[in-house]
């Protein structure tokens, strides 16, 4: 029995040679190949990435036009993954909070009055979500005025089916925060003069099912 | 020239794709994954208020127009109306069988799906948890979270443990190997690899985005740098959960807060990365986040924050606090009557023996 293996010698042992653990060398350098690529697009995936979650932030107003610009053509990327966001938390500064009030009449003439959000709602996480709806108000407002109509009839509908009314007012509520002096002159946070109501119109369900302003 | 774009190039490698040990994500998927259960389950209570076409707080007509020029995709706008509750519960499933760890090369990316749909059908009542959800959707989706801690681990260990003389059992072992959508889950890796190391990196850098912006947004204001920035967060009634307006009586307090608060955000890129540093700047980090759930009742929001520092702690500290958790627990709780040098010595042995068959 040979010490080591021999040389080989023909044709037919150099095709054996080369066919190593059922694989023939020219399919290893083609997934060797196919690697390489796929780790180069890892890579352009990651410059992709980083430029499409570090943009967002950097176009927040006031910023480079430049940015912005750079922004809104790269959009698609951040938008796509919903990772499109500032992390401006409690940023420039902490604000007013805006509430909705509503005063639905049913069909019988009663009247129902509210507040939207409801504080007490439990988890904490549901009252998180309704405030969010309000908090959105002015932004969507500011940003649309079209779009801040139809936000509030979009409101006013949900407050008509969940309250069995026929119509509804509602007002936009903005709670001034309390400054320190106010504070030490004696004020309290749920002052009722920290509370600036704001019509934001009568709605009401027509022949046709539908919700229109009035 | 070269040879510095070779270094340049190379520290690049090394620092997204350094390989790392799956255990760090895998401990991560529980909180995380978790978070993102409970975050869905809580729609539930809401569903139709917020998810129905017409009458909804977030009617499709709205939302559509809401997003006219954006890219935001939800299957929920290709769901019919009498099939909502199913899918809104399958979705609790699959997000439920990634959180266990099952088929996680699948269930994670349905997962990342999941949570961007939700997110892109009801826009505005999102906040902060729902961002960290979508990061952490995302970053434990491209890695192999389900190599350890999970039932995809569990089930490879009894598919390697089926006893040789059960002929059945060895037959639906071998059968079930052959699934192609399991073949692929048995694939997870438990060995250091790339995508671990690029998923953690992700995880740190992208932290370090949100802490770099949350810093510089603030400076924007009048009140960061006045100091009262953290009483007027404190007197938001609407979002306090528990009374802070005795903080008027200590302005020294409150104005050191907001200043440490963006000077600490704006620092956290840079010092996170000092090796000696990084246990006291997460520190901080823990502190305001539970301050924030404590007294302004983001619960939610400020552990999913605190979920992602679990990137920094490397693999080798989770098992040694595993081991020091197990000892602890053989010690004075399974069984007390053992002297102490007894059972390090049983529980070293278990450990190595544990190690060695998960590798």
């Amino acid at each position: 029995m040979p010490s080591s293996l021999p040389l080989p010698t023909s044709d037919d042992d150099r095709t054996n040679l080369s066919n190593i653990g059922g694989e023939n060398l020219s399919d290893q350098a083609i997934k060797k190949w196919c690697r390489r690529v796929g780790f180069g697009l890892v890579n352009v995936w990651l410059v992709i990435h980083l430029i499409g979650v570090f943009l967002p932030a950097f176009s927040i107003p006031p910023s480079p036009e430049i940015v912005r610009d750079l922004y809104w053509s790269l959009r698609f990327y951040p938008q796509a993954i919903y990772m499109d966001h500032g992390y401006h938390f409690f940023g420039p500064d902490p604000g007013d909070s805006t509430l909705l009030r509503f005063v639905a009449v049913q069909a019988d003439g009663t009247s129902v009055r509210g507040t939207y959000p409801n504080r007490n709602a439990f988890p904490r996480l549901r009252y998180h979500r309704h405030f969010m709806l309000t908090e959105a108000i002015p932004r969507v407002a500011s940003f649309d005025e079209g779009l801040g109509a139809l936000q509030a009839k979009t409101y006013a509908a949900r407050i008509l089916a969940s309250t069995n009314a026929e119509s509804v007012r509602l007002y936009r509520v903005t709670h001034r925060m309390t400054s320190i002096d106010r504070f030490l002159a004696g004020g309290r946070l749920d002052d009722p003069e920290t509370y600036f109501d704001e019509m934001l119109g009568t709605f009401a369900i027509d022949d046709e099912k539908s919700v229109v302003r009035r | 020239m070269t040879e510095r774009l070779a270094k340049a190039w190379d520290s690049w490698q090394r620092f997204w794709f350094a390989k790392e040990s799956p255990l760090v994500v895998c401990v991560m998927r529980w909180p995380m994954v978790g978070m993102i259960l409970y975050t869905h389950l809580i729609w539930t209570f809401d569903f139709q208020a917020f998810f129905a076409d017409q009458a909804s707080w977030q009617s499709r007509e709205f939302v559509q127009q809401y997003q006219a020029e954006q890219f935001a995709y939800s299957f929920w706008w290709h769901v019919p109306a009498d099939w909502m509750w199913e899918t809104h519960f399958v979705s609790l499933l699959i997000l439920s069988l990634f959180w266990v760890g099952f088929a996680t090369p699948i269930t994670g990316w349905l997962c990342f799906i999941i949570v961007v749909s939700y997110a892109n059908r009801v826009p505005l009542a999102m906040y902060g948890l729902d961002q960290v959800n979508g990061i952490a959707a995302l970053y434990l989706a491209i890695a192999p979270c389900g190599g350890r801690l999970s039932v995809d681990a569990w089930i490879r260990r009894r598919l390697h443990n089926i006893d040789a003389a059960s002929l059945a059992m060895r037959r639906v072992a071998d059968w079930i190997r052959k699934v192609p959508f399991w073949r692929d889950c048995q694939q997870t890796h438990t060995q250091p690899t790339s995508s671990v190391g690029l998923s953690i990196r992700l995880f740190q850098v992208h932290l370090c985005f949100i802490y770099l912006w949350g810093g510089l947004g603030k400076l924007q204001g009048e009140t960061w740098w006045n100091g009262e920035a953290v009483w007027l967060t404190a007197a938001t009634l609407d979002y306090q959960s528990n009374d802070l307006t005795w903080l008027i009586h200590f302005p020294w307090l409150y104005q050191t807060l907001s200043i440490t608060t963006w000077a600490w955000e704006i620092s956290f890129p840079i010092l996170v990365w000092q090796p000696r540093l990084r246990r006291w700047v997460l520190m901080v980090g823990l502190m305001m986040h539970l301050g924030i759930g404590m007294f302004l009742g983001m619960w939610t929001f400020g552990l999913a924050m605190i979920f992602i520092y679990l990137a920094f702690v490397s693999a080798e500290t989770y098992t040694m606090a595993a081991t020091k958790a197990a000892l602890f627990w053989r010690r004075w709780i399974s069984e007390p009557g053992l002297s102490n040098a007894a059972s390090d010595h049983q529980l070293d042995g278990r450990e190595l023996m544990i190690e060695s068959r998960g590798r």
